[in-house]
Order: C-alpha cells, then sequence, then structure tokens
C-alpha cells in the first residue's frame, strides 16, 4: 500500500526541496545585498546624501523597479529619482524626520510578487533603518559640535575680556604712577605679570591642540620644575625623587598645567583648597616616571572618562585639558595614564623619555 | 562709616585680583581678596568694616557662566550686610545686568572697564554708605525689597519688607532685643514674636 504512495511522497519531497531551494536563493541573495547596503553607508561614512546616491544599483539587483525621494536637508529641498517612472505603479512609502533633516521615499515593487515581496520587503526596511541612522548620527554631531563650540567660546570670552582687564588696570597703573611709588608699582607687575602669562598662555595651548608652539628643545630637572608648577597654583605639595628629561616646545608645560591645574580646580570646587599633592619622580630603564596623587582628595566621578575629547566633570570645563595633555606626552614618546585602585585617591602617571646618555 | 570703607575684591583670575589690589591699594584703600564665595562670605562676617565688595560674576565652580557670582551675591543679601556690591564681570553682559539688578548690586560694570570708572563706582558706594550711616544714627534704616506683582500682592511684599526690617534692626543693634524693640516701636515680647516668626536666631 505504501509503495503506492512513493511516488507521490517523493514528488512532494522534490516540490518542498525545490520550494526551500527557491526560498534559500532568495533569502541569500536578499542578505547579500542587505550586506553590502550596510558596507556602503559604511564607506560613505554615514553620511545621507552621499550613501543614496550610490544604493540604487545595489537595490536595482533585488527587481526593485525605481526609487524617488524628496530631502529636506538644513533647509535646502531638492527632488532626485531613479529607476523606471513610478507614476501610477504601487509604491512603498516611507517619511523620516530627525532635528533640520527629512526624507520622504517612495520605492517602487514589482506587481504579484508572492515570496519575493517579503524579501523586498526587509531590504526597504533595512535600507529606512540605515537612513534613519544615518540622520541620527548627524543630528547628534552636528548638536556635539554646535555645544564644543558654543563653550570655546564661552571660554574665550571669559578669558579674553579678563585680559583685556588687565591691560586696562596695567595701563591705568602705569599712566598715573604717583612720584615715589614707583617701586610699589613695579613689585605689583612683578606679581602680576607672570600670572597673566600663564593665563596667556594657557589659552594658546588650548586653541593649539596638536600643535607646537616651538620646537626648542631643553633639558628639565624634574623636582624643581614641578614645585615651580605647583607654586603657580598654590598648590601645597611633596616631591620624592629626582629626574631630568627633554622637552620640546612647551610639551611638559602643556602636560604638568594640565594636571596640575584639574587639582587645582578640583581642590576649589570641593572646599577643598588645602589639598596636598603627593609626587614621586622615578628613573627606569631610560624612562622617567612621575606619580601625582592627592590623599584625601574627592574621588573622581567618572575616571574611564578623564581622557574622553569635550567631556568635563566640571560644569564650567571645556573638556580638552586632559585630552590634549595625552596626546602631546604620546607624540614626545612619553605616556600620561590614570589609576584608580580601590578606596585609593586617584593616581595620574606620567611617562617621559629619560636623557639620552652620552655615548 | 570711616572716610575710605575696606575693599573685598572676589575674582577668581589671580592677574586680575593682584592687578586690581595694586591700584586700589595705591589709592590708599585696605583690600582684601577673595576667590571664591565661602571665603568672600567668611571676610564678611569676620571683617564688619568691608564696605565694599568688587564680585566677579564668573567664580568657580562656574567660571565662565554667571550662576555662582549671583549666587554669591544672593548669599551677601540674605545676610543683610550694609556692604555695598559692585558687580565687574566679563560675562554675558545682558543676563548678568538683569541679575545684578534683581539681586541688589549697588553697581554694575562690564570687563573691560578703565580704573577711573571702577573709582567712581567706589567713591558713589562709599558715599551711599555714609549717608546710609547717618540716616541710621538719625533711626532710620534702609531696606532693599524685590517687589513682584503676584498672588501674594501687597501681603507677600509687607511681609517680605517686615522681616528685612526686622533681621537689619537686630544686626545692627547686635542684637539687642530691647534696643530693636525701641527702634521698631513695639514691644519687646512682639520682638521675641517676630524673631520666631521669621526664624531668626541669635547667631545668623
Amino acid at each position: 500500500m505504501i509503495e503506492q504512495a512513493y511516488p507521490y511522497l517523493i514528488l512532494i519531497g522534490l516540490t518542498i526541496g525545490a520550494v526551500m531551494a527557491t526560498l534559500w536563493l532568495h533569502a541569500r541573495k536578499a542578505s547579500r545585498i542587505n550586506l553590502a547596503l550596510i558596507r556602503l553607508n559604511e564607506q560613505s561614512g554615514c553620511d545621507l546624501p552621499a550613501f543614496l546616491a550610490g544604493c540604487w544599483p545595489l537595490l536595482e539587483k533585488s527587481d526593485l523597479l525605481g526609487m524617488r525621494w524628496q530631502l529636506d536637508w538644513f533647509g535646502v529641498h531638492s527632488e532626485h529619482s531613479v529607476g523606471a517612472d513610478l507614476d501610477g505603479r504601487r509604491c512603498t512609502e516611507r517619511r523620516i524626520e530627525v532635528g533640520e533633516m527629512a526624507i520622504t521615499l517612495r520605492i517602487c515593487q514589482r506587481e504579484g510578487r508572492g515570496e519575493r515581496g517579503y524579501f523586498e520587503a526587509t531590504l526597504i526596511e533595512t535600507l529606512v533603518l540605515l537612513l534613519r541612522t544615518d540622520m541620527l548620527i548627524k543630528a547628534s554631531a552636528t548638536d556635539a559640535t554646535l555645544n564644543q563650540l558654543s563653550r570655546l567660546n564661552l571660554f574665550l570670552q571669559h578669558d579674553m575680556k579678563n585680559i583685556a582687564q588687565f591691560i586696562q588696570l596695567m595701563s591705568d597703573q602705569l599712566q598715573a604712577v604717583a612720584p615715589g611709588k614707583e617701586q610699589r608699582v613695579l613689585d605689583y607687575l612683578r606679581q602680576a605679570t607672570p600670572l597673566i602669562r600663564h593665563r596667556a598662555d594657557r589659552i594658546v595651548r588650548t586653541l593649539t591642540v596638536g600643535a607646537m608652539a616651538d620646537d626648542s628643545n631643553r633639558v628639565v630637572a624634574l623636582a624643581p620644575y614641578l614645585a615651580e608648577a605647583c607654586g603657580v597654583y598654590a598648590l601645597a605639595h611633596q616631591i620624592e625623587g629626582e629626574a631630568s628629561v627633554e622637552s620640546r616646545g612647551s610639551a611638559l608645560d602643556t602636560v604638568f598645567d594640565n594636571l596640575l591645574k584639574n587639582y587645582f580646580d578640583i581642590g576649589n570646587r570641593e572646599g577643598q583648597p588645602t589639598l596636598c599633592l603627593h609626587i614621586n619622580i622615578a628613573e627606569k630603564n631610560g624612562r622617567v616616571q612621575v606619580s601625582l596623587q592627592a590623599p584625601g582628595g574627592p574621588a573622581a566621578p567618572a575616571p574611564e572618562r578623564l581622557f574622553e575629547p569635550f567631556w568635563s566633570s566640571d560644569p564650567s570645563g571645556l573638556g580638552i585639558g586632559l585630552y590634549h595633555a595625552r596626546q602631546t606626552a604620546e607624540l614626545q614618546g612619553g605616556r600620561l595614564d590614570v589609576r584608580q585602585a580601590s578606596g585609593a585617591p586617584l593616581c595620574f602617571i606620567v611617562e617621559w623619555p629619560g636623557l639620552a646618555q652620552p655615548a | 562709616m570711616s572716610a575710605a570703607p575696606e575693599i573685598l575684591l572676589v575674582e577668581d583670575d589671580p592677574a586680575l585680583r593682584t592687578m586690581l589690589r595694586g591700584l586700589l591699594e595705591m589709592s590708599d584703600y585696605t583690600v582684601h581678596e577673595a576667590e571664591r564665595r565661602s571665603v568672600a562670605l567668611e571676610l564678611l562676617r569676620a571683617r564688619p568694616a568691608i564696605g565694599i565688595v568688587i564680585l566677579d560674576f564668573g567664580l568657580p565652580p562656574h567660571a565662565h557662566d554667571i550662576s555662582e557670582g549671583v549666587a554669591t551675591l544672593k548669599a551677601i543679601q540674605a545676610e543683610i550686610m550694609t556692604c555695598k556690591v559692585i558687580v565687574l564681570t566679563g560675562q554675558n553682559q545682558e543676563a548678568a545686568a538683569l541679575e545684578a539688578i534683581r539681586e541688589g548690586a549697588f553697581d554694575f560694570l562690564a570687563k573691560p572697564m578703565s580704573y577711573e570708572a571702577i573709582r567712581g563706582a567706589i567713591q558713589r558706594a562709599t558715599l551711599f554708605l555714609q549717608k546710609e550711616g547717618e540716616l541710621s544714627l538719625e533711626g532710620v534704616t534702609r531696606i532693599a525689597v524685590n517687589a513682584q506683582v503676584s498672588e501674594g500682592g501687597l501681603k507677600g511684599l509687607r511681609a517680605d519688607a517686615e522681616e528685612r526690617l526686622v533681621r537689619q534692626i537686630l544686626k545692627e543693634t547686635g542684637f539687642n532685643v530691647y534696643q530693636s524693640a525701641k527702634r521698631l516701636g513695639v514691644k519687646r515680647e512682639n520682638m521675641y514674636y517676630f524673631m520666631k516668626k521669621f526664624g531668626i536666631e541669635r547667631d545668623e
């Protein structure tokens, strides 16, 4: 009895096999096109207009008939069309809006496509997802850049006005020196001008991330150098050990000034202006290592983000100081790192190439 | 109040602070310095001779906006100190000026400003302090009240003015309840009632 059913069972099996093979082929094709779209988007730098301009040859492979889109890109309206004429055909329409960007997309599929329609639908959804992602990335990058510019503007405005005020007062003071008070005026100027020079240097360094003001080399004995640098911020300090390093341009100043200013700011912000900074200098295998920590100081809120550009725990901070310091140290063949053991204060480690030994 | 009141400089930029201190000392003023709010308030409490505060609005931890400067001005006003506050700031001029006036600053100067202008503001503040001192001897107390027409209307304004007046008189008499009651023309029991009502404690 069963033998009579064999031909039918074989036929059914072959039919199922053929259907599965056809579906597998369609799925593989759709999957390849999906992956190709994702790669194209990556190659375009997630730039929506560039991606859209190049995606049709891939979509065309899936037998989609045509595509039309209306793009509103930061106030500029444009219309584009590829493939067959869409008028009077069945189309899938999607609209995506993110901030000042909007796109209306119409994609035309063939009539009566059966199972192929499902694969084409997933392809269209992939395309829409990529477009939406590109727009979100663009919006996020634009917001972040504008925010950074705004902070930089605030920073510059505040510092420049202080410097202008300083120059105004200095000019006023020099114009009206009463006889017999010349020495006092000189004393005030001796106190104030290094402070304003230091501030101006900081501004210049902030604005020249990655660039060195000059390339002159100098040998620096670290213990007296760090003692002086702490003095600028009136930071109490204990220094152990000594070593000398060679610094090109203002690289060393950039690194240590940023670190010390952070300690100064944190101390002031947390009401602990009397923080005592423990500095240890050691030399090993031709490398000089300086560790800085402030026992009893406040804990860093997010040590893993300390070197992230434009991130700051200080509400008025630009967030590029430590990032800049790290970049500078690495450009000089050094290293800037941070460690925080459980319950211990944050420890900054600066590593710098030691002085070359004479041959 | 002497002819030249002591001056408190509240400025976070050490270079600018040093330069301005130099100019003021050359003009024979006694100058104190503070780089942030807590130090400024400690100095004001410890040194009643400070009559004028020159306040930068951009103070740490918010050196790039006016919030900490405004908070400092509010704290000075809240303690009913007789000193005059001159705001000298490089922050957003419109917003800073509005806040300075709202919180009772005596004068507002935008950086960069000449020393002559700063000294002019100090001289005006000195004159006001002197005249207020003279009025005080005559039993007249000057109080500053920000009035906003709202649901409270006159009632709210009256309560605010009443509280400030009681606080100020108590401060001026060194918390002498008898003298304060006499100056206010009320009974001593009423003074205790006011102190309880406004939550005024002797060690404020």
